[in-house]
């Protein structure tokens, strides 16, 4: 019995030994928080440069169309402080970790609207907690009802770090990315403090002798370009005004 | 199993999990970027943007330069800007109806003929021209639209194009004397009369001072009230009628009453005109279709914006307008639980 005994615990550390060599490989040790950003910055630089000088070329060949299009313009500071009037925001995922977005800081630079957002996570069982970094990009600019709104893609995120060190990172990376949908949901979107008229209606006159009927002059606002550059998001809408459409007199008669 | 098999075992087990590391092992990282390599490719990014920048100031936007800087800028284009004003200006005008109603109008004289070796009161007349309805309408052309500092000038030609006018037209004559009494006797006759409204050019000049209020920009309209006199030139059938008064009568009286000449009258009458005042307020203020909210939805909470107007430049390519928002406490939005 004894024999038979070491002849599984031995079988059982042979398997261990050979799954733990080959286990070793698949992983990495986590990089530094600034040398992780550093190669974010990078890669955003890159992209932004190759965008950019798309954009140069049109602009300097003078097929930028905007002389007859609506400019609006927002900073990256009125766009942060909208964003961070919504937050923090809180959501619980699996049942183990609670989520909190504190605070967003908006790019616009380089035809990119980039976004991230400072997290934190804290384990609802056990007290252990990390902060986290997700980066995110405006996408979806669209008119609805004179408002002028663009939602938040979630395109990356990462464990700065944990108090459980680089195993609990891992581990809430993976918690994270299982539930990517869920944290996307909780990115607030961007309403531009803007209001776009659909039309203009103007009141007629009845002065006995003088009789004008009121009408109403329609407005076709669609999204044409969004341009981010120089810290500043710039959207240009198509625009077109009419026909004047005249409405009965009593309707609006002063 | 014994001893130097299992160790055998190990050792080749051992063997096999490196050669399943070296194969399974990611490919190192490059080493990240230097601080100097990322501010050489963010250098490059911003010469970029400087240079798209000035590429946009040289070919569309000159009067970006200039533009109030704030945290939200709304640039509309003059020329969007010309095609509001040109169609609501001319809209209203078009729908524009002058309408006079009730005027009368009251002549009266004695006719005097030389009878012998005197001259002698044949009798006397009394005119009245009750004119029921005098409907002109207006016709605008396109008006002429442009941008000063702050302001923006209009000049619109409008024709007072056409309409119809009617009326009722009564004679009286009292003769007086035996004499003209045997010839004419009195004549009390009333007979309605027509006639078309003569077309007239005007021009209305003013101009709309542009403001900025807490959210939009405002045209605001400032014009005079526009003086226009509608002449009406009776019908061929309206002068057959006044022909008509004279002609049914006596050949004696015939004579008389064209004394008074009836037709010159009349003609003196509508000659003047009448005078319609089209007032100013005809004119509306007009606020530009883009504009800063007030409160803005976010996340089912409405925040309450503060807006600070930093000003507006009235560029020949665009209106600028530029403003600073600070967000107020939290309040539900409205249906929020």
């Amino acid at each position: 019995m004894r024999g038979w005994r070491t002849r599984v615990h031995r079988l059982l550390a042979l398997a261990a030994a050979v799954c733990a060599v080959g286990l070793a490989g698949g992983c990495r040790r986590r990089e530094s928080v600034e040398a992780t950003r550093a190669r974010a910055r990078e890669a955003v630089a890159l992209s932004q440069i190759a965008n950019l000088q798309q954009l140069v070329e049109k602009a300097e060949a003078g097929q930028l169309v905007s002389a007859d299009r609506i400019a609006i313009s927002l900073s990256e500071e009125t766009a942060k402080s909208i964003f961070d009037a919504s937050l923090p925001q809180e959501k619980t995922l699996a049942e183990r970790v609670k989520v909190r977005i504190e605070s967003a800081q908006p790019f616009f630079n380089g035809n990119n609207a980039g976004l991230l957002f400072q997290a934190s996570a804290r384990g609802t069982t056990i007290g252990a907690t990390a902060r986290l970094e997700l980066g995110g990009r405006l996408v979806d600019f669209r008119i609805e009802k004179g408002r002028l709104t663009a939602s938040v893609e979630l395109v990356h995120f990462k464990v700065l770090d944990s108090s459980l060190g680089d195993m609990g990172s891992d581990v809430l990376e993976s918690l994270v990315r299982a539930n990517q949908p869920a944290i996307a949901a909780m990115l607030p979107t961007l309403e531009v403090p803007v209001h776009l008229e659909q039309s203009i209606p103007v009141a007629g006159l009845d002065e006995g002798v003088v009789q004008v009927k009121p009408g109403v002059l329609p407005f076709q606002i669609t999204l044409a370009e969004v341009i981010p550059v120089n810290r500043r998001l710039w959207i240009l809408l198509d625009v077109k005004a009419g026909p004047w459409q005249a409405a009965a007199a009593a309707a609006g008669a002063e | 199993m014994s001893g130097r098999r299992w160790w055998m075992g190990l050792g080749l087990a051992a063997a096999a999990g490196a050669a399943l590391w070296v194969y399974l092992r990611p490919a190192p990282l490059p080493p990240p970027p230097t601080a100097a390599r990322l501010a050489t490719l963010e250098a490059q990014r911003d010469a970029l943007q400087a240079r798209f920048r000035a590429a946009v100031l040289a070919h569309n936007e000159k009067s970006l330069r200039d533009a109030p800087q704030a945290g939200i800028m709304i640039g509309i284009p003059t020329s969007f800007t010309r095609s509001i004003l040109q169609q609501v200006v001319v809209g209203l005008f078009g729908q524009t109806t002058l309408t006079l109603r009730n005027l009368k109008v009251h002549k009266e004289g004695a006719v005097k003929a030389k009878m012998l070796v005197r001259k002698r009161t044949l009798g006397k007349f009394v005119l009245d021209v009750d004119v029921r309805q005098v409907q002109g309408v207006l016709a605008p052309r396109t008006p002429t639209v442009d941008f000063g500092r702050n302001r923006i000038g209009l000049l619109l030609p409008v024709r007072l194009a056409s309409g119809r006018g009617e009326a009722s037209l009564r004679f009286r004559w009292d003769s007086k004397g035996l004499t003209a009494n045997l010839m004419c006797g009195d004549v009390d006759v009333t007979r309605p009369v027509s006639g078309q409204v003569v077309p007239r050019d005007y021009e209305v000049a003013g101009s709309f001072a542009i403001a900025a209020s807490a959210s939009a920009i405002v045209l605001r309209p400032r014009f005079p009230d526009l003086e226009v006199r509608i002449f009406v030139d009776p019908s061929e059938e309206a002068w057959a009628v006044v022909d008509g008064v004279v002609r049914d009568r006596r050949k004696g009286c015939e004579i008389a009453l064209n004394k008074v000449d009836v037709k010159e009258k009349l003609a003196g009458i509508l000659g003047k005109g009448f005078n319609v005042k089209i007032p100013q307020k005809i004119f509306k203020p007009v606020i530009l279709p883009a504009g800063i909210s007030q409160s803005l939805q976010v996340q089912g909470l409405t925040l309450d914006l503060k807006v600070s107007s930093k000003g507006v430049l009235v560029a020949n390519d665009r209106i600028w307008y530029g403003a600073d928002v600070a967000l107020n406490p939290r309040r539900p939005a409205p249906g929020s639980p």
